[in-house]
């Protein structure tokens, strides 16, 4: 009865198996890739939504990214999309207990406390703004003042409000999925958002069809 | 992930607006997410996949050597054993921690009468 091999024989298994390895190693690694790439500009503008700080926002992303890739890149490639969202959740509160501590500290010293967003003197937050790829500067002028009208309201709602509608609105998340990216109950969530939808069709509805009612003139 | 489909026209234009924002981003945020993701997957790649069990032999570690210093840190039966209960004593009264703080006060006010007595 054989007991097992050696030689030439085991050896070439062990080639085998090492290069199915390296090569699944791989297929991951492009998959993960993908994958990232395909978030990437989402999570930024989510964070940059929750910072108002364009460097503050790279290295929430980064960090994000980094943790996924590190503990979960094992894992199926669809448990990426929750876990990169628990994440990226996870690393914005960070943040945002990080800058309170900070501001506190700030306060103390006698110092005036950062403000997120806050424009420099003279400097038009619009041109801060990206160029599209619109041909038409009125349409693009138009877009880019909805945008920042739209970040701005989006940013003066509490983190928790702001964070959870844009799970749902815009990443599309349903009620189960955002309520554990979030790390809170589902009734939480659907209050969270209620209150978000209305602060914010307060702030831009009246707003928004001045801005279509001049667009039909 | 679904995407959200809207009736209401207020949410297809937050919809369509943060959309939008995403897909105009400037080539240097764009850069630096690239170099983000670069970055992410190298240091993905540089552990070593050997290394994956090893993490949870070192947790497990951790929690054996944290166990045993617990257990041999543990207080011997009667020796300090009233210590703790001595404190919250003293704690729950104000008046007496007033009077343990001035002891020394006493213990010379006492001297003092003493030796004029």
């Amino acid at each position: 009865m054989p007991t097992g091999q050696s030689g030439p024989g085991l050896a070439r298994i062990e080639h085998t198996g090492y290069t199915a390895c390296r090569r699944t190693a791989l297929d991951n690694s492009a998959a993960l890739d993908h994958f990232l790439a395909s978030v990437e500009r989402r999570a930024y503008r989510l964070a940059l939504i929750a910072t108002s700080n364009h460097e503050d926002a790279l290295d929430i992303v980064q960090d994000a990214m980094l943790r996924l890739a590190r503990r979960y890149a094992d894992r199926d490639a669809e448990e990426w999309g929750p876990l990169f969202q628990r994440i990226t959740q996870s690393v914005i509160r960070d943040w945002y207990r990080r800058n309170a501590v900070r501001n506190r500290f700030r306060q103390w010293l006698g110092g005036k406390p950062a403000q997120d967003g806050e424009a420099e003197p003279g400097e038009d937050p619009l041109e801060a703004r990206v160029a599209s790829a619109d041909p038409e500067p009125g349409v693009q002028l138009q877009q880019q003042q909805a945008m920042a009208q739209l970040d701005a309201a989006l940013h003066r709602l509490p983190l928790r409000q702001q964070q959870v509608f844009l799970l749902r609105q815009w990443e599309g998340l349903s009620v189960r999925d955002t309520a554990q990216a979030m790390g809170c109950g589902e009734g939480s969530v659907k209050t969270h958002f209620s209150r978000a939808l209305k602060a914010l069709r307060a702030e831009l509805q009246d707003y928004w069809q001045m801005n279509e009612q001049q667009e039909i003139r | 992930m679904s995407k959200p489909e809207h009736k209401d026209p207020f949410l297809q234009q937050v919809h369509s607006t943060l959309e939008r924002s995403a897909q105009t981003l400037d080539d240097a945020t764009l850069r630096e997410l690239r170099q983000a993701r670069y970055t992410a997957l190298e240091a993905r790649q540089r552990r070593p996949a050997w290394l994956l069990p090893m993490g949870g032999l070192a947790a497990a570690a951790t929690v054996a050597v944290f166990s045993v210093s617990l257990w041999l840190a543990a207080p011997q039966p009667g020796v300090n054993e009233q210590l703790p209960l001595e404190d919250l004593a003293l704690l729950e009264d104000s008046e007496s921690l007033e009077f343990y703080e001035d002891l020394d006060f006493y213990l010379w006010l006492d001297d003092e009468q003493q030796d004029a007595g």
